[in-house]
């Protein structure tokens, strides 16, 4: 076996395993669920704005250490933005947050950035 | 017994890659026989089957047909003219649903089981949406991944048409009693479909044993070349079944308005077939039976009991399917407490370049039945030694000590 090779990013285990924004808004203007049909992860977000600020965000789901990981990290980079920055965001500059993710698992990783693409390209 | 040492020679992946490979229900990897072959057709033979008045012609028609003899032979059916080529062992199937489906007299119900795999169940569904043919049904499974034979039986009508089971579960190994469901299927005039998958690999199939109406494997599980699959069919039911596809070769007769099919295979192998992949699938075959299926069988048995085994005594690990001892394809699902089986396939792959699946496996509804989010799955083939077993096992206890779990957090 090789001598401790870093698996993830502790950053991200730390997210996985403290997860921050995780639970449910009682009254959030966008809610979206995206699923992984390959492993079965699910992730919920909720958003609530203030005109075009998001002033809430929580999520909620179950997965792996990069979906959970990359889900609580987007809920810190969002909170506060305005929708337009917020849909400007990219896979990149997830992943410039997690250190370095796996990159085989772009799937895991790009699940909550997806709900939130969805959730306000309604806007 | 194998000589696993010898075999691992035999696989040019284990010589220049370092890794420990237990994805074998997904895919095998290829000895050098097979790849030979591959090139052999590419450098010494390289034109097309059964068109050309030239000898060059014939002959790469000739190693064609004979490797269709091998298939025939390695599944015991005495005429190769059961034996279809297709794309793989999902086109098999759906080649079946689609010609019973355009069948007149075929009309009534398609038992399918809850642990069948999406290419058992999504071809049936689709010729049972929006159509008063067919409808279809699941075999239920136990929460032990089970078929429930009773369930079979009460739900097996004068009216079904098919019945739809995998040979053994890709999931969690599960060993159907084929036999026993063919005899009840026809008694009661119900065709069978068996999904040949994860059987063919590592277990003696004869077809006068286990009598199944159709059978569909894939190459590539089995040493062969990719882009390749069997769909075996009685040879009675081929030449009656309307043909999904149109083609050259497939016709015996066609004008403006009329169409005679060609007899069996050719009616159901329109257009130019992966001839070289058919080949070097014979070369898979030869390997195969000079191993002998008996020996892999025992072989690959033996090493998922071991991992079964030694799972066993971990205490946060769940096992998923027969038991120790029980008779299993060779594979175990299961899942490490609070880590999660994509971060353990990530870890096992970073802490030794071992190779397992995870995942739901392109089978939900068993995922769904038996109440997981996704399993990890490890399967075992020819070129495995106990010795990889092992550093699974110890890989496991490694990720779960990195990754933690509740207790950690």
């Amino acid at each position: 076996m090789k001598d401790k090779p870093e698996i993830y990013n502790q950053d991200v285990v730390h997210h996985y395993q403290n997860p921050h924004n995780k639970g449910k808004l009682s009254d959030p203007d966008f809610s979206v669920t995206e699923e992984n049909p390959k492993c079965g992860d699910r992730v919920t977000l909720q958003i609530k704005l203030d005109g075009a600020e998001i002033s809430e965000v929580k999520f909620h789901g179950h997965g792996c250490v990069l979906s959970i990981g990359a889900a609580s990290i987007l809920t810190q980079m969002i909170q506060g933005l305005n929708v337009r920055e917020a849909l400007e965001l990219t896979f990149d500059d997830l992943v410039e947050n997690m250190g370095n993710p796996a990159k085989m698992r772009k799937d895991c990783a790009s699940l909550s950035l997806n709900a939130l693409k969805k959730a306000l390209s309604g806007w | 017994m194998l000589n696993v040492k010898d075999v691992k020679k035999d696989f040019p992946v284990l010589k220049n890659r370092d890794v420990v490979y237990l994805d074998n229900a997904a895919t095998t990897l290829t000895p050098d026989s097979v790849i030979q072959s591959l090139k052999n057709y590419y450098q010494n033979l390289g034109t097309s089957v059964h068109r050309g008045i030239y000898q060059l012609a014939n002959e790469t028609t000739e190693k064609y047909e004979r490797a269709r003899k091998k298939v025939a032979d390695f599944v015991g059916s005495d005429s190769p003219r059961e034996i279809v080529f297709t794309k793989n062992c999902t086109e098999g199937i759906n080649i079946i649903a689609y010609s019973l489906h355009h069948w007149p007299e075929m009309e009534g119900k398609i038992l399918v089981t809850e642990m069948d795999h999406h290419s058992n169940i999504l071809p049936w569904r689709f010729m049972a949406n929006g159509s008063e043919k067919f409808q279809l049904e699941y075999v239920d499974v136990t929460k032990e991944g089970r078929l429930d034979l009773e369930d079979y039986k009460s739900k097996l009508s004068p009216d079904t048409v098919a019945v739809g089971v995998p040979g053994i579960s890709n999931v969690v190994g599960t060993v159907n009693p084929i036999k026993e469901m063919t005899d009840l299927a026809h008694e009661r005039d119900a065709l069978v479909v068996m999904d040949g998958a994860q059987w063919l690999p590592h277990r003696k199939f004869d077809i006068s044993e286990y009598k199944v109406d159709f059978l569909t494997f894939s190459a590539h599980k089995m040493l062969g070349p990719t882009g390749l699959g069997v769909l075996y069919g009685k040879e009675d039911l081929l030449c009656r079944m309307p043909p999904p596809f149109g083609g050259g070769e497939m016709v015996l007769k066609v004008d403006r308005r009329k169409v005679k099919w060609n007899d069996p295979p050719q009616k159901f192998e329109p257009g130019t077939p992966p001839i070289a992949q058919i080949i070097a699938f014979g070369a898979s075959v030869d390997y195969l039976n000079e191993l002998g299926i008996s020996e892999v069988n025992e072989h690959v048995d033996r090493l998922a009991q071991r991992a079964v085994n030694k799972l066993s005594e971990i205490p946060y690990v769940d096992i998923y399917g027969p038991k120790e001892g029980e008779s299993r394809g060779g594979l175990v699902s299961f899942n490490v407490e609070g880590v999660h089986p994509h971060d353990l396939a990530t870890a096992l792959d970073s802490l030794d370049n071992i190779a397992i699946r995870a995942g739901l496996h392109c089978a939900q509804p068993l995922h769904e039945v038996m109440e997981l989010n996704s399993s990890a799955r490890a399967s075992f083939y020819v070129y495995n030694a106990p010795e990889d077993v092992d550093r699974f096992i110890d890989a496991i206890k490694e990720a779960k000590k990195i990754l933690g779990g509740a207790d950690e957090r």
